[in-house]
């Protein structure tokens, strides 16, 4: 299980999150996403038409890179309009190891995944 | 001839007759008709903003791409309604990637090696950092940034020595063809490979100085040393009594990532921000991107634009509504209006049938009725594009979700504007059914006519006070009055005569008043301009009651 979390600022380069996400792994891919909202939240990039309460984990799919990087930054975008400065506003869990032999994510996603508990 | 009079006349008996002052000016905002875009493209400068007209669309901005392949195609649908519905140009700011690269188109003039039965290949492309490389003619950028490519042309005049033997040239005439429709969009352009040349009018013939004169799409970068064209070069001269060009196409433009960083975002808007030319209303090309729709929805309190948006008409109501409340407090002002369309129709540029917004077709419809005028110049803007005199045009148009009452309740309570199905008795239509702003107000500015004509009521006297800045500053409160209040041809009088205000009792039964006096803390320096309007308003509900009465 590979957990993402993303922060205020994280749009700013999304780029290593992104990879983290996406390593080794073929689309479509299943994940789900939770936030810390103080409301329910709508992000239409995830393909999600209805809306997502605080704290519910609901599963997606990422069908493409640049859903992938929509979502990151449609995330980061919202902390910044909630303002809130918690580190894992949103979450992202993909379910499945990463594939062996996979490019492995580098720097700040490197530690946000290595941070995440194991399942 | 006698001359009567002169310039200037000191001590001398004459006339002097003064220049004429044409104070005659009357001022317009000609950005009425213009919209600003933001979106990705395939073609479209990435350092300023392009101006693209309906003529030529597909030309600038490449060609449409399938709502199937990519949501990011929708930036041209909106662009393409709005010009065919009334608005005369669409400032366009392309989104791109920071991993952009602009290669040089680089020509090379070399003749065939001993024994080879062909030269090597004129055209090819390089980085801007590496420059000319060795043994190159010459090297362009073209700005316009094609993703599928450019056709370049060379050919070189056919010179003689004073014997009639062909010597190398230094003149060449270079074009640019359009690879999707084969025909010439930049050039040609003749002139010398020697920077000293110049033409029988003593101008420079220098090929760079040429090309510079001519356009600002393609730019010399530079050109070699002392560069000639040889005499067995494959663009040399004619052929058949025809210029042999050398053409290749040249995939120089590799456009990176289609996914935006903020900062990349920032940029795209800060090119709005700093266009010229002006436009009236702000457009995110049915982007669901939410920094996005913040930055364009902050863009436009900032310069005074409406921004009309699209939410997403896959979402639900409720989805809907959240979505807005998720964007916040950015698209809560009467600049941000929102437009929520359930429904499918056939995408009108690249086929297929899809959701896509709204939001263009409004900008095309709003800059029509702002072309429509009267006598002094007022536009109906306080008639909204709205209601049952307008319907959405569209092929195919399917509504997949059915709205009740309650939810349309919700919508409105978000400042939400539906386009749904509506039978009218005049008749039936997809139709915007609301005209509300993103203001939370129950006040005049929740309503999309009164930002309409207060954003351009705001518009003209800033305008005007750019007029006024540096004159006298008795003569400029002379100007701002009239400007303002003149019975005949100031402004408030005009619009209230155009029907877009209403006396009240507030302004003693007036519609409109206006004071223009010094700053009494800067008297000499500062003017201050004041304005109260009452505007006009729009029946958004209408509460009629039959009473039965007992017959007697």
């Amino acid at each position: 299980m590979t957990k993402i979390k993303i922060e205020q600022g994280a749009g700013d380069d999304p780029t290593e999150l992104v990879a983290a996400i996406v390593a080794g792994r073929k689309y479509p891919f299943t994940a789900t996403i939770t936030h810390k909202a103080v409301k329910p939240l709508v992000v239409p990039s995830t393909g999600l038409c209805e809306v997502i309460e605080p704290g519910k984990s609901v599963p997606f799919k990422f069908k493409n890179y640049e859903q992938v990087w929509a979502v990151v930054t449609d995330s980061a975008a919202l902390a910044k309009r909630y303002e809130n400065d918690e580190k894992d506003f949103v979450v992202i869990e993909v379910a499945g190891d990463e594939a062996s032999g996979a490019p492995k994510p580098q720097g700040k996603a490197a530690v946000k995944a290595a941070d995440a508990p194991s399942e | 001839m006698t001359i009567q009079m002169s310039r200037s006349i000191g001590k001398r008996s004459g006339v002097q007759q003064n220049f004429i002052s044409d104070k005659s000016e009357i001022g317009s905002v000609a950005s009425d008709y213009n919209g600003g875009f933001i979106g990705r493209f395939t073609r479209g400068r990435i350092d300023r903003v392009i101006a693209v007209s309906a003529e030529k669309l597909e030309r600038q901005l490449g060609a449409a791409v399938s709502l199937s392949v990519s949501a990011l195609g929708e930036a041209q649908i909106h662009v393409f309604e709005a010009l065919r519905d009334g608005m005369q140009q669409a400032i366009v700011s392309r989104l791109v990637a920071s991993d952009a690269v602009n290669q040089l188109l680089i020509a090379t003039a070399a003749a065939p090696a001993e024994g080879a039965p062909t030269a090597p290949a004129v055209w090819a492309t390089g980085l801007e950092s590496e420059g000319l490389p060795s043994g190159a003619l010459i090297a362009f950028k073209h700005l316009e940034c094609f993703n599928d490519g450019l056709t370049c042309e060379i050919n070189a005049e056919a010179a003689e020595d004073t014997k009639a033997v062909a010597m190398p040239s230094k003149v060449i005439t270079v074009q640019f063809v359009d690879p999707a429709t084969g025909k010439v969009i930049i050039g040609p352009f003749t002139g010398s490979l020697d920077p000293l040349a110049t033409d029988e009018q003593g101008n420079s013939s220098f090929i760079a100085d040429v090309i510079e004169k001519g356009t600002d799409l393609v730019t010399v970068v530079e050109v070699a040393s002392g560069g000639s064209v040889p005499v067995t070069c494959p663009f040399y001269g004619k052929s058949n009594g025809k210029a042999k060009f050398s053409s290749s196409t040249l995939k120089y433009f590799s456009e990176g990532r289609t996914v935006y960083t903020a900062l990349e975002k920032s940029a795209a808007v800060d090119r709005l921000r700093r266009s010229r030319p002006n436009f009236t209303y702000l457009c995110a090309g049915g982007s669901e991107d939410i920094a996005l729709l913040g930055m364009m929805s902050d863009l436009g309190l900032e310069i005074n634009k409406q921004f009309p948006f699209d939410v997403p008409g896959r979402l639900s109501p409720e989805a809907a509504a959240n979505f807005i409340q998720s964007i916040g407090a950015s698209v809560k002002t009467f600049y941000a209006q929102a437009y929520w369309a359930p429904l499918k129709r056939n995408n009108p540029i690249a086929g297929g049938k899809a959701y896509f917004g709204t939001a263009g077709q409004q900008i095309g419809l709003r800059c029509r009725r702002n072309a429509q005028i009267n006598s002094k110049g007022i536009a109906p803007r306080n008639r909204v594009v709205a209601g049952s005199e307008y319907g959405l045009r569209g092929a195919n148009i399917t509504q997949t979700y059915e709205v009740s009452n309650d939810e349309l309740e919700l919508l409105a309570a978000n400042q939400i504007n539906p386009c749904i199905f509506k039978d009218y008795p005049s008749g039936a239509k997809y139709a915007w059914v609301d005209s509300l702003t993103g203001a939370q107000t129950t006040g005049a500015t929740k309503l999309i006519a009164v930002a309409e004509m207060g954003t351009w009521l705001d518009d003209k006297v800033a305008a005007y006070g750019q007029e006024t800045l540096q004159k006298p500053m008795a003569e400029s409160i002379t100007m701002m009055t009239r400007f303002l209040g003149h019975p005949q041809s100031g402004l408030l009088p005009a619009i209230q005569s155009a029907g877009w205000l209403n006396p009240t009792g507030d302004l003693d039964g007036a519609a409109y008043q206006a004071q223009v006096k010094r700053n009494e803390a800067a008297p000499y320096d500062e003017m201050d301009v004041l304005y109260d309007v009452c505007y006009d308003g729009t029946n958004r509900i209408t509460r009629a009651q039959q009473t039965i009465v007992r017959q007697s």
